[in-house]
């Protein structure tokens, strides 16, 4: 550094306001990209910790989703019989079988929401060890139900809304909330668990949507899928429930990349932005650069001193672009019917100074070149 | 002239090319200068005054023959090279000063040693040093802001002097200025001459200012021509 840092610092108060709008459009960039980039890591993070490795998700083989899948009574019961599964102290198959549905239902003045219904049995917190309750009673029978602890975000109501007592309309029935479940960061954590005949009834099925196994042993989840997946005595498709769920994330993708392209977008207005500054810097500096050339500066010292001025309103954009950003930590976003828990972690805060640092050089190099590259004789005419 | 020829100019021509148009306001020029001698350089505007002055300060390059200064053959030097060579053989003095406004007068003067392998005490001390030889040792901490014109082109002197070069090269250095500040910056640039041995290249309009320098020269229409020291009878056209 042969210019003193102090050159660059200062000439930025030469032009304060330009120097605050830019500094300002910088965190705003900044912010955008860790809160996308917590949104992204947070969407993963579900479909990460969604399923246990000796779990099988057993649905219809003609289904495409879980949504359209019927699993009868028969088929039930010839899973119930398989072997591999594991029993509890009790000596009963940890299987649990499960109706799901969209649904569409009414918090107090809160019209039409649409959320995941799950009919479950006492059985499902054995097998999907992540989901527990942390206040109340778990889902029964008389329409009493336990709701996720995103299950507001996803409804799009204030978290008093689904307070104990609260109650829900759906299907021309009402729910009463006993209970809050969490199901650990899981895609569930956006669900409402109900009573499964309670379902079952107000749905009018006499199907199941899915049953979850839990193998005694991970070491036959695989050949048991495949197994399953050969017979034709049954009329179901066995995955991995760690397999499921990132199959679900791919559905998440599209929305990931709209979020990655909302951050580019942003990113290139910030890039437009510091570029426009610096051009300016440049441009009202240009005998300035000459001068300093006669005295004996290379062209690399002058750019290396922009670049220093535009790295210090990177910096300080994205530092208060990041605290900003932050902010948004735990804050839930949701996708149709699931939410998620947007995650600012070190990598989201090192992605937002990334994306800060990359505006900063190079939104200051083409600027500093065109000055430093100019020849000392022109410069030297300029006002 | 018994002292060694610390300038030498040959055939210089000089031609701009705006594409539009060809400009050649040096043709054939040919310049000795001795080590110590004030000379300064007069002629109507636009007559190459600061064109040649460039070239002889390894600013401007020329389009056809040599020029060495101090023994060097500017024309073998690479720009990195060349800029070194500036900062430690050449002492620019700007008509507007051209001091970074962002920067105190000790800070402007500093800059040229920062190419230098100087401690920052040293850098301080000399930059002191040579603001004090500018009668400037009051106003270390002054921007050029707070500075009158003057001032500000003393303190330009003092960046020019402070890597101890042995060549100033003042392009219309009284231009801006009024004429008590004018006489200082003359009287000035009198004593780094005659006190500290400087060779001084100054480019001016004014035959007051030319009256200080030893050896005076004339430009015109590509030629140079020399004046007799002592007679005053040049047709500045200003003066007109
Ligand atoms: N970078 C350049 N590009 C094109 N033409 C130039 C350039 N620099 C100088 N010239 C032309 O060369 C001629 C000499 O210019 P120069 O600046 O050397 O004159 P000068 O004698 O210093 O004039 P003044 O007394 O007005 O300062 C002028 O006609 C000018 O237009
Ligand atoms: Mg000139």
């Amino acid at each position: 550094m042969r210019l003193p840092i102090r050159y660059s610092i200062r000439n930025l108060f030469r032009r304060k306001t330009r120097t605050a709008l830019t500094v300002a459009a910088v965190a705003m960039v900044t912010a955008v990209a860790v809160v996308m980039f917590g949104f992204a890591r947070g969407v993963l993070q579900t479909a990460k910790d969604s399923g246990s490795a000796d779990n099988i998700v057993v649905m219809d083989r003609k289904a495409a989703s879980m949504a359209f899948s019927k699993i009868t009574l028969r088929d039930l019961n010839l899973i119930k019989s398989l072997p591999q599964i594991a029993r509890d102290a009790a000596d009963r198959p940890l299987i649990s079988p499960e109706a799901l549905h969209q649904s569409r239902l009414d918090v107090g003045e809160h019209k039409g929401r649409p959320a995941t219904v799950r009919g479950v049995l006492p059985e499902l917190f054995e097998v999907n060890r992540k989901v527990h309750m942390v206040a109340g009673e778990r889902p029964s029978s008389g329409r009493k139900v336990a709701v996720g602890s995103l299950a507001h975000a996803t409804l799009g109501v204030p978290e008093q809304a689904l307070a104990t007592g609260a109650v829900l309309k759906f299907q021309n029935q009402d729910w009463t909330i006993v209970g809050h479940f969490s199901a650990g960061g899981t895609a569930l954590d956006s669900e409402i668990l109900a009573d499964l005949s309670d379902v079952m009834a107000v749905y009018q099925r006499d199907s199941y949507s899915a049953v979850l196994i839990k193998l005694a042993s991970v070491s036959d989840v695989t050949p048991l899928v495949r197994a399953l997946n050969d017979r034709n005595d049954v009329q179901v498709k066995a995955v991995e429930e760690r397999q499921y769920y990132r199959g679900l994330a791919e559905g998440f993708e599209r929305v990931i990349l709209l979020a990655v392209g909302m951050a580019i977008v942003a990113a290139i207005g910030g890039l437009v932005s510091g570029m426009n500054t610096m051009y300016a810097s440049v441009l009202s500096r240009v005998r300035e650069i000459g001068t300093l050339k006669v005295l004996g500066f290379k062209s690399g010292d002058i750019v290396l001193s922009f670049v220093v001025e535009s790295l210090a309103i990177a910096a300080l954009g994205g530092a208060l672009g990041c605290a900003a950003g932050w902010l948004a930590n735990g804050v839930s976003a949701k996708i149709s019917t699931s939410a998620f828990t947007i995650t600012v972690d070190q990598q989201a805060l090192l992605a937002g100074a990334c994306v800060a640092a990359l505006i900063g050089l190079i939104g200051a190099l083409p600027p500093a070149l065109k000055g430093a590259r100019m020849a000392i004789t022109e410069a030297l005419h300029a006002n | 002239m018994s002292a060694t020829t610390i300038i030498s100019v040959r055939n210089l021509r000089k031609t701009y090319d705006t594409g539009e148009s060809k400009v050649t306001p040096l043709d054939g020029v040919n310049l000795d200068i001795a080590e110590g001698e004030f000379v300064s350089l007069m002629g109507p505007s636009g007559s190459g005054k600061t064109t040649l002055m460039n070239i002889i300060a390894g600013v401007d390059k020329p389009t056809a023959g040599l020029v060495h200064v101090g023994g060097v053959n500017l024309a073998e030097l690479s720009d990195a090279k060349l800029a070194r060579w500036r900062n430690r053989n050449i002492g620019y003095v700007f008509q507007q000063f051209n001091l970074m406004p962002v920067l105190t007068a000790q800070e402007n003067v500093e800059l040229p040693l920062m190419l230098l392998p100087l401690s920052s005490r040293q850098r301080k001390h000399q930059a002191k040093m040579a603001l004090t030889a500018v009668g400037l040792d009051d106003r270390l901490r002054h921007y050029p802001r707070q500075l009158s014109g003057g001032q500000q082109q003393r303190v330009a002197i003092a960046r020019a002097i402070v890597t101890d070069p042995k060549i100033i090269a003042a392009d219309e250095p009284t231009g801006n200025l009024d004429r008590n500040s004018e006489e200082e910056v003359l009287g000035i640039l009198r004593i780094l001459n005659s006190r500290f041995g400087k060779t001084i290249l100054l480019v001016t309009h004014d035959p007051h200012a030319a009256s200080f320098a030893g050896r005076r020269i004339h430009l015109d229409k590509g030629v140079l021509s020399e004046t007799a020291p002592t007679v005053l009878k040049e047709p500045v056209e200003e003066a007109a």
